[in-house]
């Protein structure tokens, strides 16, 4: 089934026509053959949904990229969640993979171009690549404007799409990394992408220390959302649901 | 194009062993399909351990998904070549479990040595307990103070917040009175002889990005509340430490502008601020019990040979590069370190002990009679040195690691 969308979404249409597809994408629902069909029906029929990837093709290192913050309710996000991410109901709605500005990013699953600096936030550039399986991947903090592709281009999982930028220095002097989500619900939530992507995440935590791999313990729930991959998908403009008291030593 | 599509297979090769190798379920966006632990390719070899320790190890075993193959990643550099001739120490090293039910996170040692302590939920109350439990899982964990806590490393004192009224209370174990810092309820740092309390209160002013340390101001008082005054200015700061002398802070961050990225030591008496390391991204920086050396992450930095784990003086003086990466903690004596090695393969961790002068390494534990792993890098040495405690991956319960005797 996979394979007949990337064939349909690859099969040389008319761009205003894959623009459909992807509206209906993003409708909830996913073109089937000749048919928009509800996406619980396309899961049911999925055998194998693809596995995503990591979004980099050098291995992990200090050399390289490591994750600098988990997805969820880390200590980072509850201090700090009315000036960043108040919009995803507090919480750290992505993975940030710490790297040098101009690093190869790479699509981590097939799919189809959906935005380029479109309204998806992480400044100064972002892309988004919808995925047959339903999900929307999202790369932010981008150092420029990508054109390595276009929208409506079919991608494939490996594919270098960007180049990794800074969010607050033009000159990549203050925090440069990767912020990547996964988006749901067409693209108006996140999912953990640490559950989606294969990767041993616990030890890439290693070493790299303080708020962003720690999760702010709920004191009156203090079993959920304290792991790397225990976090709530979130709504965005939904609730807040970090307000909660926490006793926790990282800034 | 050729070079491209070997590093793509070297790529998907990294990331086929970085996978649990399981097939996962299709399901909609809405709840996507966790990643499952795989059952193990396990040892039968018997483990020469306590009946206790037998039990922790095949608890841990069962969970796991453990393939003792590849050895740690070293880092780049001349001194990434001694790993491979050390020898295992002849002590037989065993694992306790101390809790049932995926309880806990963050495990600490009280510093008597006997009691592991953790946060959990409590009966009849609404906020969270500190708990303890013993460490040769002699007893049942039990509640140890009925708040989240953070005992003074002398172990005279305990601090705790009041969420009500806004405030951190220190309590002497032992004396009636409760002190009182107005700090919003914010965590607080013992000096080492839990007379002293440091704290970070956030500067006015909005977050700029992600990933930048926020703006702070670092505060101190004494332990029974007089005295509290702010100190260095305004600074970005993480991961604050006390030298054992009682004045001088030390902690990552860059000054006020954002700029100077380093490792910072602030003079409490006489309110100056020095950098003593000049790095782009320091990570993890810990200092050694007797306050003479720190070990630290440096990553991102331009050339690569300036990447890794370094030990410097705690002046800045006589930088070093330690031959592995991973995740790093002071052995008790500041005469050695010990190391979580990152590994490039989803098996058991391995905990390595570095000589801190010589920095040659040498196992402690053996992949493959005794694996284990660790989540989130929460673990910690003991106070005397011979055991670490951690938090499981495998089933999120805490478990006592013996390495020496
Ligand atoms: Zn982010």
């Amino acid at each position: 089934m996979r394979h007949k969308i990337h064939a349909i979404l690859r099969g040389g249409r008319p761009f205003i026509l894959q623009l459909l597809i992807i509206g209906a994408i993003i409708a909830g629902s996913v073109f089937v053959g000749d048919a928009v069909r509800p996406t619980s029906t396309r899961v049911a029929a999925q055998a194998n949904p693809p596995q995503f990837r990591l979004p980099f093709a050098e291995p992990p290192g200090p050399d390289t990229w490591f994750v600098s913050q988990g997805y969820g309710t880390t200590v980072w996000a509850q201090r700090n969640w009315p000036d960043l991410y108040a919009a995803g109901q507090g919480i750290h709605f992505g993975v940030d993979f710490a790297t040098r500005c101009g690093r190869n990013v790479l699509a981590i699953g097939d799919g189809t171009v959906l935005g380029i600096d479109g309204p998806y936030g992480s400044a100064p550039h972002n892309l988004a690549i919808q995925h047959a399986n339903g999900y929307v991947s999202m790369y932010g903090h981008l150092r420029e404007r990508t054109t390595l592709v276009r929208v409506g281009q079919q991608v494939n999982a490996g594919d270098v799409v960007a180049h990794s930028g800074d969010p607050y220095s033009p000159t990549c002097d203050r925090a440069p990394h990767l912020h990547l989500e996964i988006r749901i619900n067409g693209i108006s939530g996140t999912t953990n992408p640490m559950n989606l992507i294969p990767a041993d995440w616990d030890r890439l935590t290693l070493g790299v220390g303080a708020g962003g791999t720690n999760f702010a313990q709920d004191l009156t729930n203090p079993r959920q959302w304290v792991t790397l991959r225990d976090q709530p998908d979130i709504h965005f403009g939904g609730g807040i649901i970090v307000n909660y008291p926490t006793w926790e030593p990282n800034a | 194009m050729r070079s491209a599509r070997l590093l793509s297979l070297i790529a998907l090769l990294f990331l086929v062993a970085c996978s649990n190798g399981t097939t996962t379920h299709t399901a909609p966006p809405s709840s996507p399909p966790p990643i499952q632990p795989t059952s193990i390719p396990g040892t039968n070899a018997p483990l020469p351990i306590t009946p206790q320790a037998r039990t922790a190890a095949q608890d841990l075993a069962t969970a796991t998904p453990l393939a003792p193959t590849d050895p740690p990643m070293p880092t780049t550099g001349p001194t990434a070549t001694n790993a491979s001739t050390a020898t295992t120490q002849p002590f037989t090293p065993s694992l306790t479990k101390l809790t049932d039910g995926g309880c806990c996170r963050n495990p600490v040692w009280h510093p008597d040595g006997t009691r592991i302590l953790y946060t959990d939920a409590a009966p009849n109350q609404p906020l969270a307990a500190t708990y303890a439990v013993p460490a040769d899982a002699s007893g049942q964990p039990a509640i140890f103070f009925p708040s989240a806590a953070t005992v003074s490393p002398d172990g005279s004192r305990i601090a705790f917040p009041d969420f009500a009224n806004g405030v951190t209370r220190i309590q002497e174990f032992g004396k009636q009175s409760t002190a009182t810092i107005a700090n919003n309820a914010a965590y607080v740092w013992f000096s080492r002889d839990g007379r002293q309390v440091a704290w970070l209160a956030r500067a006015p002013g909005a977050q700029p990005s992600s990933n930048v340390d926020r703006l702070v101001r670092v505060w101190v008082a004494n332990a029974d509340g007089s005295n509290a005054r702010s100190r260095g200015n305004t600074v970005r700061a993480a991961d604050l430490t006390w030298f054992p002398d009682g004045q001088r802070l030390l902690f990552t961050g860059r000054d006020a502008d954002g700029g100077n990225p380093g490792i910072y030591v602030l003079d409490i008496n006489a309110d100056t601020l020095t950098r003593i390391v000049d790095a782009f991204s320091p990570r993890g920086a810990h200092l050694s019990p007797d306050g003479t050396q720190i070990v630290y992450l440096a990553a991102l930095e331009e050339k690569p040979e300036d990447n890794g784990l370094f030990v410097v003086n705690a002046d800045g003086s006589a930088k070093r590069k330690l031959p592995l990466v991973g995740g790093v903690r002071w052995s008790p004596d500041s005469k050695s370190m010990l190391i979580l090695p990152f590994q490039t393969d989803n098996g058991a961790d391995q905990l390595m002990r570095i000589d801190a002068g010589t920095l040659a390494m040498m196992p402690l534990t053996d992949r493959a009679t005794l694996p284990f792993r660790v989540a989130q890098d929460e673990w910690q040495p003991s106070p005397d040195g011979t055991r670490i405690v951690f938090n499981a991956l495998t089933d999120s319960n805490i478990y006592v690691l013996r390495f020496s005797s």
